[in-house]
């Protein structure tokens, strides 16, 4: 990474951990009024999951420092279990803001190589970014086989994304120097790392936006054909 | 309506709302975008808009223009609120209603408060 793509992405970073920062900030001042003792724990519980959301952003980010120059070993995932493990990891956040998740698979996707641990930072980044920055109601996540790859995609039926905001963040995937600016309510530091942690393992990020209301975030990640007949017989 | 706060981020403005109503014995309404904000102010002008310059898929811009474009809401009062204060100056907002402008990272409540209550 080079100089200028550090400090655009620290700028980015630093942007995006600002807001839970502000939020939890307000959060203690709320606590500091509020007489009822039912209320001070609904205070309390926004605080500890936006406090986690802001550690797994700052962890995924010392992931990102250790990407420079690294070799990964990639292993074959069972995509069902891990997106179940990312659901259940998320799953106070989405209760919290009344939101559900809608998991389909596909039976002939349901192996990818990659690395684990990207992996799940990854699509944590793509269903953490929907989760909090879409009003959506639901998040679908989906798995296919596309074309020699697998596809994992998360869906969100938020509001519809304006085209100009929608054409600056397709140029910016793919380019891993760049920092990724979504929507203009979020600096979108989970697309970041997804981005980035999609390069590492050969894979790439797009995403296209509907006009029912929302966006669709894909990874296009490389599809063992062994595996999945192996998986298959 | 007495306040409306337009915020993206719902359990901030929840917060806020809950922190000022308290500070001010006001109602405060809530909008989490530029669209739902002026949805609500057709309905019931209010005498204050609180506004987070990142709103939805545009940022306040949107609702500034909107709220100058109309001889009813021209003189609505606005205040910012924002976690980029350093980089947003009053002066250029002042002809688009803008009275205050609050960085989110440093503002107190009482503040906030304390200029809801004067503003005109």
């Amino acid at each position: 990474m080079n100089s200028e793509g550090v400090n655009l992405s620290l700028v980015a970073c630093s942007h995006e951990l600002k807001t839970p920062l502000c939020l939890i900030r307000q959060l203690t001042f709320e606590l500091d009024q509020e007489k009822t003792l039912e209320k001070q724990q609904e205070i309390i519980r926004r605080i500890r999951l936006t406090t986690e959301r802001s550690l797994r952003l700052a962890d995924n980010l010392t992931k990102i420092a250790r990407l420079e120059g690294a070799m990964f070993e990639l292993e074959p995932i069972q995509i069902n279990g891990l997106c179940q493990e990312v659901v259940d990891e998320l799953l106070p956040l989405s209760r919290a803001l009344a939101q559900t998740f809608d998991i389909k698979i596909s039976s002939q996707s349901t192996v990818v190589v990659g690395h684990r641990e990207l992996l799940r930072s990854l699509l944590l980044g793509l269903v953490d970014n929907s989760l909090n920055y879409t009003g959506s109601k639901k998040i679908r996540i989906t798995a296919r086989q596309n074309h020699g790859e697998t596809v994992l995609a998360v869906r969100d039926f938020g509001p519809i994304m304006d085209l100009s905001q929608f054409r600056k963040l397709s140029a910016k995937l793919g380019k891993t120097n760049a920092p990724i600016s979504a929507r203009p309510m979020a600096s979108s530091l989970g697309l970041v790392i997804a981005d980035k942690f999609a390069s590492a393992m050969q894979g790439r990020l797009s995403v296209s936006r509907h006009h029912a209301g929302g966006v669709t975030f894909r990874a296009h990640l490389p599809l063992s054909s062994q595996l999945n007949l192996l998986e298959l017989a | 309506m007495s306040i409306l706060l337009v915020d993206g981020d719902k359990w901030f403005a929840e917060s806020l709302a809950a922190t000022l109503e308290k500070s001010l014995n006001e109602s405060v309404q809530i909008a989490d975008s530029a669209e739902a904000a002026i949805k609500k102010i057709d309905a019931e002008l209010p005498r204050v808009v609180l506004a987070d310059f990142r709103l939805g898929t545009k940022n306040a811009m949107t609702l500034l223009n909107e709220l100058q474009s109309f001889t009813d809401t021209r003189q609505l009062p606005v205040i910012l609120l924002t976690v980029d204060g350093q980089r947003l100056n009053l002066a250029d907002f002042e002809n688009h209603g803008v009275k205050y402008i609050f960085d989110k990272q440093t503002a107190q409540p009482a503040e906030i408060a304390e200029a809801v209550k004067n503003v005109r």
